[in-house]
């Protein structure tokens, strides 16, 4: 089970986050041609930190010391963009997203394409996590391909670690870390969809997405609820607006999927809610935000194979995430904390399973622009995570980087 | 369903209505934008390509402070607006040597509309604009965008200038109601990197809270009569040298011509009669 889900995560883990929010390094996407009207820009980043983690009450498999030298929350990214004259008032637009990593998969030479142990372990491998293009006008904006899902999209990208390092996937290190993935929201993903946004009405925005449904993962493979006849549907509504001094950005969000089993005939939902509101004031900004639903996991949104119980039952869960960040000059230091708790179904009390009861993190992290290219970082992490069996174990991490964008 | 939901069964209501109602205003929105947008937040688009833009919006004022009224509607010629702005030059923060503060392209880009804009704003609207163009980086090894925005109006025979940023980072997809091109403003000064380079006809603008290094006015009849002197003596020496070309200002176009582009501005519906014949009146009374 352990090492399906480790395997899952190696291929959906990490962050593109192509709208880079305030406080994440600039990017400055450099410009080919554009004397036409079509123009094609390429932006990217590269990051790479030294990790260094204990754990203790570990798993029998795991370490309980570890150091490694990796990709932090984000993996590196290289993406192409197009952008075409306004035709007709029209702008459309395509972006490519590429987004390798850095480190070895455990070994001196496994450098690894990104298949079978080498996922496991978490080798260099190239994500192709964006592809798609927009059409923009006073409409408002069609999204089709893949990229970013919008539920829990912003949750993930105000989270601070965004640009950092966070909680980290395993103790061997492989795969990008989690930043506060699972410990404060669950991971949005990117994937296939059709996505229509509204114009700005007066600081709102509502968007909506027919997107590719997902297997609702349980807690075994037998019970992963893998046919799907219909489209997940998710949703957001956000609005911005300045009042006086300050900056408000919030928004809310929704998703619903059914979902049901090959052994027998059963449907599972995955359903659930997503809030958050931002508030910058000068160098100040502050987060707070959160989620709620059954059949979503603690992780990995609907396939963390935490979504459903042994018998298929959908698990409840909620978390939230909040976070303070004071900019001092080029250094922007902040504290964070973000938790994720997930009830027991019935058929979790009645088997000695170990399910999972919470998972929730508190991260020091200072993040020093040289220049508008350049940002270094340096965090602090400590994260707990309980289970329902008493089971605990606690998770001390340092780590120290730098990011590149350009 | 699990456990906690079947005592909770509100809460899946709650969720599929928030999903429902969240998406009808999705739906909706395409059809209610005019709407929902309070009325004269943006008057009139008068050009728009991805981020960048030329509008006429309202005068903006802190509260309980009346702003004095602008002379608009105001008939600027393009190449004597786009001749004005290019004018103008600004050392920018950690460069050597000063630039222009826009581009060819920015201008081109601009000027038309600006001349429009105030040919077709009231008394209190300006034009504010936020214009991209690609400049050298990375030691010229690579091109990267950069945006300038700024707030424009005609007062006291001058043109003001306030701008937000002058070649500004640019970040093509963030979203602009957190990161908007803001054009400057008249309550709040920009918080500025670059220092204009002296240049006659253009002044710092100075207000009851001293002097704005945002704001820049424009003395376009002086600059107007310095391009004819010019223009004279580009002209007089290129009879002695016996060339036919030179002129590189247009000068101010002949009454028959204003009055032309007075008509065509009516019949576009991009000035009221009132306007229209109060500017025709002026017109007029220059012969």
């Amino acid at each position: 089970m352990k090492s399906v889900l480790r395997s899952t995560m190696m291929g959906l883990l990490g962050m593109a986050a192509l709208v880079m929010t305030a406080g994440s390094p600039a990017q400055a996407a450099f410009v080919v041609g554009g004397e036409n009207g079509w123009q094609m820009t390429y932006d990217g980043m590269i990051n790479v930190f030294m990790v260094y983690t204990t754990k203790s009450n570990q798993a029998a498999d795991d370490q309980r010391q570890s150091f490694r030298i990796r990709t932090g929350l984000l993996p590196s990214i290289f993406a192409f963009n197009v952008k075409s004259p306004t035709i007709n008032g029209v702008d459309y637009a395509a972006r490519i997203g590429l987004y390798p990593q850095v480190q070895n998969s455990g070994t001196r030479t496994g450098l690894g394409p990104g298949t079978g142990n080498d996922l496991e372990n978490g080798g260099t491998s190239i994500d192709v996590r964006e592809v798609f293009f927009t059409a923009d006008g006073k409409f408002g904006q069609f999204l089709v391909g893949r990229a970013l899902n919008l539920y829990q999209g912003k949750n993930i990208l105000t989270d601070m670690t965004l640009i950092g390092n966070g909680v980290p996937l395993n103790m061997t290190g492989g795969g990008v870390d989690l930043g506060h993935i699972g410990y404060g929201y669950t991971y949005a993903a990117f994937g296939p969809q059709f996505r229509y946004t509204t114009p700005d009405m007066s600081g709102f925005k509502v968007a909506f997405a027919i997107c590719d449904p997902s297997k609702i993962g349980g807690s075994t493979t037998v019970e992963n609820a893998t046919v799907i006849n219909q489209p997940r549907f998710e949703t957001e509504l956000s609005y911005v607006r300045k009042i006086g001094e300050v900056n408000l950005n919030t928004w809310l969000g929704g998703l619903y999927q059914e979902a049901s089993f090959n052994s027998r005939a059963k449907k599972v939902n995955s359903i659930g809610g997503a809030m958050g509101i931002q508030a910058t004031m000068g160098p100040f900004e502050a987060l707070l935000s959160g989620w709620g639903g059954e059949g979503i996991g603690m992780g990995l949104t609907q396939d963390d194979g935490e979504a459903l119980d042994a018998f298929g039952e959908e698990r409840v869960a909620f978390g939230g995430l909040a976070h303070a960040t004071y900019q001092l000059g080029k250094a922007k230091i902040g504290l964070q904390y973000g938790i994720n708790y997930q009830y027991e179904t019935e058929n979790d009390d009645r088997l000695v399973d170990q399910v999972t009861k919470s998972k929730q993190a508190l991260t020091a992290g200072v993040y020093y622009s040289l220049n508008k290219y350049l940002t270094l970082v340096g965090e602090y992490t400590r994260a707990e995570n309980r289970y329902y069996n008493g089971y605990k174990e606690t998770m001390n991490v340092f780590s120290a980087g730098t990011v590149f964008t350009w | 369903m699990s456990k906690v939901f079947r005592g909770f069964l509100p809460f899946h209501a709650i969720i599929a209505a928030a999903l429902v109602s969240v998406m009808s205003m999705g739906i909706a929105g395409c059809s209610t934008v005019k709407a929902i947008i309070p009325e004269g937040k943006v008057d009139k688009e008068l050009f728009k390509s991805r981020d960048q833009f030329v509008r006429i919006v309202k005068q903006d004022a802190a509260k309980g402070v009346k702003v004095p009224p602008n002379e608009h509607p105001v008939i600027l010629e393009v190449e004597q607006i786009r001749s004005a702005l290019a004018s103008m030059e600004v050392m920018l923060d950690k460069q050597d040597k000063s630039s222009p503060v826009f581009s060819t392209a920015q201008l081109d880009t601009i000027a038309p509309h600006i001349s429009r804009g105030l040919a077709a704003a009231g008394p209190n609207e300006d034009i504010a604009f936020a214009v991209i163009d690609s400049f050298k980086a990375v030691h010229g090894l690579a091109k990267e965008q950069k945006y300038t925005a700024a707030r424009v109006f005609y007062r006291d025979g001058k043109l003001n200038i306030i701008f937000g940023n002058i070649q500004g980072f640019y970040q093509h997809n963030q979203d602009r109601r957190i990161a908007p091109l803001a054009p400057g403003s008249r309550t709040v000064p920009a918080k500025q990197t670059w220092v204009f380079i002296d240049q006659p006809d253009q002044a710092y603008y100075s207000g009851p809270d001293g002097r704005r290094s945002d704001w820049i006015t424009l003395d376009l009849a002086a600059m107007e009569a310095k391009a004819a002197a010019a223009d004279v003596a580009v002209k007089k020496a290129a009879e002695a040298s016996g060339a036919t070309e030179g002129r590189f200002y247009q000068p101010k176009k002949s009454v028959e011509e204003r009055l032309t582009t007075l008509n065509d501005l009516k019949e576009k519906k991009l000035i009221s009669e009132e306007e229209y014949q109060k500017k025709r009146a002026a017109i007029l009374s220059e012969l």
